[in-house]
């Protein structure tokens, strides 16, 4: 399992390069894949062949997770940053954050409580937002960081009984997943395998379609971390995913409608290993799926979630019982014929 | 100095201590104190108190109040499926979304928490437009098993300290800063002689109106009285002097503090090359020496400056830690009897 290292790994859209590199080492260890690839946008994509040759599956995860970019320094030394990928102001205050290359610490403090009037109420938006450093002035600024560094959530990784904690579940839990099944093998998968790490999901689905350029699949499967929402303050008929309810099945999400054929092949799987699943309850948000549905000659492709809390954020709560659900159901779709099988009906 | 004081502000700001339950951060001042002092006593009020005897022919007491207890949260709700809700002491809840908690539960554990918010893909234009505030704020633990968890736990936030010279970033600097400036004082004490017996008090509860420094002061009855605390730094508060980090120890003015305590206080800072920054407390100041003032003692105010008092991350110069233990010191080794001899006027017998 290697979800704490590359949970605590910094690779924000863009940035994704000390994940990619961890993954290409763990790949090589196994010792058990064909050949790599790497593309110009640094998507990671490593062949495996399978019994039949015949067809070949993209088993898909995305490196890079949500964060800040520096946008300007200010007089005072502290900095401007903006969000890359989808993150709400409203989780950044009192937190701690790393910044650029050098890997500077930094925080984003917010005015005292004594000296707040009305702005005890106000919803903090990107102006209220500033990164401090500990520079005296511009000058100290500048000579640490500069305009354009990546700023990432500084998040110690935990584990307990049934649970993890940590930052960039989303998807760090899908690249883990992937390492594992790899390292399970003990024979060829069903078909041929491409293991895609791909990069700049976050802002906007933007690696994945690359991936169609250097290979032909049949089929794609999309795993990822998704949102829970299983909080006491929504009702239950707005949750998306409720953890230790197992592995969470897309039907239908943002830009586009799950293959049917393939949604089957995933429910008659888990139901044939035994594993709970449950149905994503929301269908807000998109995935790579969707991107690869639309690139090229279309890939069909559906999506295995691991339910997440707090996702997009400095730290979010994963299942470790969802998290392990998640790794057979997805051994079972690899190693068996099930899943290119069901797109001959 | 400077590298013992970082050391020591990242012990003490992990120190358990919320109002009433000092026990953590008193163990670990005391640990400090010992060996600086004579005596150590912890009274009924939980306040350390540790006593340097004077040096020389004993003219009065003076004692020097710093709060030690911290900002935290109280369970107030445990609900079976794994969350707690909470009420806070003093913080504020927009710092609270996406933060690491330790609860500190009455079987003596310290469990992991996380306050959760709700990811943004399933946030409606009316939740992305509020600020959540105690009634949504929740604490998850569902890592743990919910039986261990009980009404009236405290909460106390998970923060990593780190340096960034001259700056340390942590939790509670408010007011550990100044318990290491005390205790830097009584350092700077064993080689200087000092004609007042010098009660270096730790209070308890100042988060909650600072009564452990009020029982502090009718216990020990000090010829005069200091308090510590920290003052908001780098901000412009409209109408304020403005107060930066690394400028010095801040000396409070204002009608709770005995004008002369405040003027000596200035001089010697002048008097011996220290330098210091002013500002006003045109009413309450919001410190152990409210109290103390209510007891009836001559009290001055001496502060740190600190940027975003009461966040989980809170910053400070440890320049000016050194630098107000220093003065501090220098205050009592220079304190005569003669100082305390000017006493209100009496009229009439």
């Amino acid at each position: 399992m290697y979800l704490k290292i590359l949970s605590e790994l910094y690779g924000a859209s863009g940035n994704e390069e000390a994940v990619k590199k961890y993954i290409r080492e763990i790949v090589k260890k196994t010792g058990k894949i064909d050949y790599i690839k790497e593309d110009h946008l640094g998507n990671l994509m490593c062949f495996k062949k399978g019994k039949n040759q015949k067809k070949t599956l993209v088993l898909m995860a995305h490196m890079d997770e949500v964060g800040l970019m520096v946008s300007k320094i200010e007089e005072d030394g502290k900095l401007n940053v903006l969000p890359v990928g989808g993150v709400d102001p409203r989780v950044l205050l009192g937190k701690r954050v790393v910044v650029g290359e050098k890997k500077i610490n930094g925080i984003i403090p917010f005015k005292a409580i004594h000296l707040q009037k009305k702005d005890y109420k106000k919803v903090p938006d990107w102006n209220d937002i500033r990164v401090d450093i500990g520079a005296k002035d511009k000058k100290e600024a500048e000579a640490r960081v500069c305009i354009g560094d990546y700023c990432h959530f500084y998040t110690s990784f935990e584990e307990y009984e049934n649970r993890y904690i940590g930052k960039a579940f989303d998807d760090r839990a899908g690249c883990s997943i992937m390492l594992d099944v790899l390292e399970s093998m003990t024979e060829l998968p069903a078909y041929n395998v491409i293991f895609a790490f791909v990069v700049q999901e976050e802002n906007g689905l933007c690696g994945s379609g690359a991936v169609l350029k250097h290979f032909h699949p049949d089929a794609a499967l999309i795993l990822e971390g998704t949102t829970a929402g299983d909080n006491p303050e929504l009702k239950k008929e707005r949750w998306s995913t409720h953890l230790d309810n197992g592995p969470a099945i897309n039907y239908l999400q943002s830009m586009y409608v799950i293959d049917r054929r393939l949604f089957n092949a995933i429910i008659r799987t888990a139901e044939d290993i035994k594993v709970p699943y449950q149905m994503k309850g929301r269908t807000v948000g998109g995935t790579d799926a969707g991107r690869l549905a639309r690139s090229f000659y279309g890939v069909p492709g559906a999506v295995v979630n691991v339910p997440a809390r707090y996702i997009h954020s400095p730290v979010s709560v994963m299942s470790k019982s969802d998290y392990h659900h998640t790794l057979e159901l997805v051994k079972a779709l690899v190693m068996t014929e099930n899943y290119l099988e069901a797109l001959e009906v | 100095m400077n590298n013992k004081i970082k050391d020591m502000i990242f012990e003490f700001s992990q120190a358990y201590g919320p109002p009433g339950r000092e026990e953590g951060i008193r163990s670990s001042i005391r640990q400090r104190v010992e060996g600086l002092c004579d005596e150590i006593t912890v009274d009924q009020s939980g306040n350390l108190i540790a006593i340097k005897h004077a040096t020389e022919r004993k003219s009065g007491r003076l004692m020097v109040s710093t709060h030690m207890d911290e900002v935290c949260l109280l369970c107030s709700k445990v609900l079976d499926s794994g969350f707690l809700r909470v009420e806070p002491v003093g913080f504020d809840p927009k710092l609270l979304p996406s933060q690491k908690v330790t609860v500190h539960t009455k079987g003596g554990e310290k469990l992991r928490g996380v306050v959760g918010m709700l990811a943004p893909h399933l946030q409606t234009e009316e939740t992305k437009s509020k600020i959540s505030d105690y009634d949504d704020l929740f604490v998850d633990v569902s890592m743990h098993d919910i039986g261990k968890f009980s009404v009236g736990d405290f909460i106390t936030f998970s923060s990593e300290p780190f340096e960034s010279k001259p700056f340390v970033f942590a939790k509670t600097i408010d007011n550990r800063g100044c318990c290491i400036a005390s205790v830097v004082a009584l350092e700077y004490l064993q080689n200087l002689r000092h004609s007042f017996d010098y009660y270096a008090v730790f209070s308890s509860r100042e988060e909650i109106g600072a009564f452990g420094a009020r029982t502090a002061t009718s216990l020990i009855q000090p010829d005069l009285s200091i308090a510590m605390d920290v003052t908001f730094g780098n901000i412009d508060i409209p109408g304020h002097p403005k107060v930066e980090l690394g400028k010095g120890p801040v000396i409070a003015k204002g009608p709770v503090l005995t004008k002369r305590v405040s003027e000596r206080l200035l001089s010697c800072g002048k008097n011996n090359g220290i330098a210091t920054q002013l500002e006003v407390t045109p009413s309450r100041t919001g410190t152990d020496a409210d109290q103390i003032q209510l007891e009836g003692f001559p009290v001055g105010l001496i502060s740190i400056p600190l940027s975003y008092m009461h966040n989980t991350f809170e910053k400070i110069n440890t320049e000016d830690v050194k630098e107000t233990g220093r003065l501090l010191a220098l205050f009592t080794s220079e304190l005569r009897q003669e100082f305390l001899s000017i006493q209100p006027e009496e009229e009439g017998e």
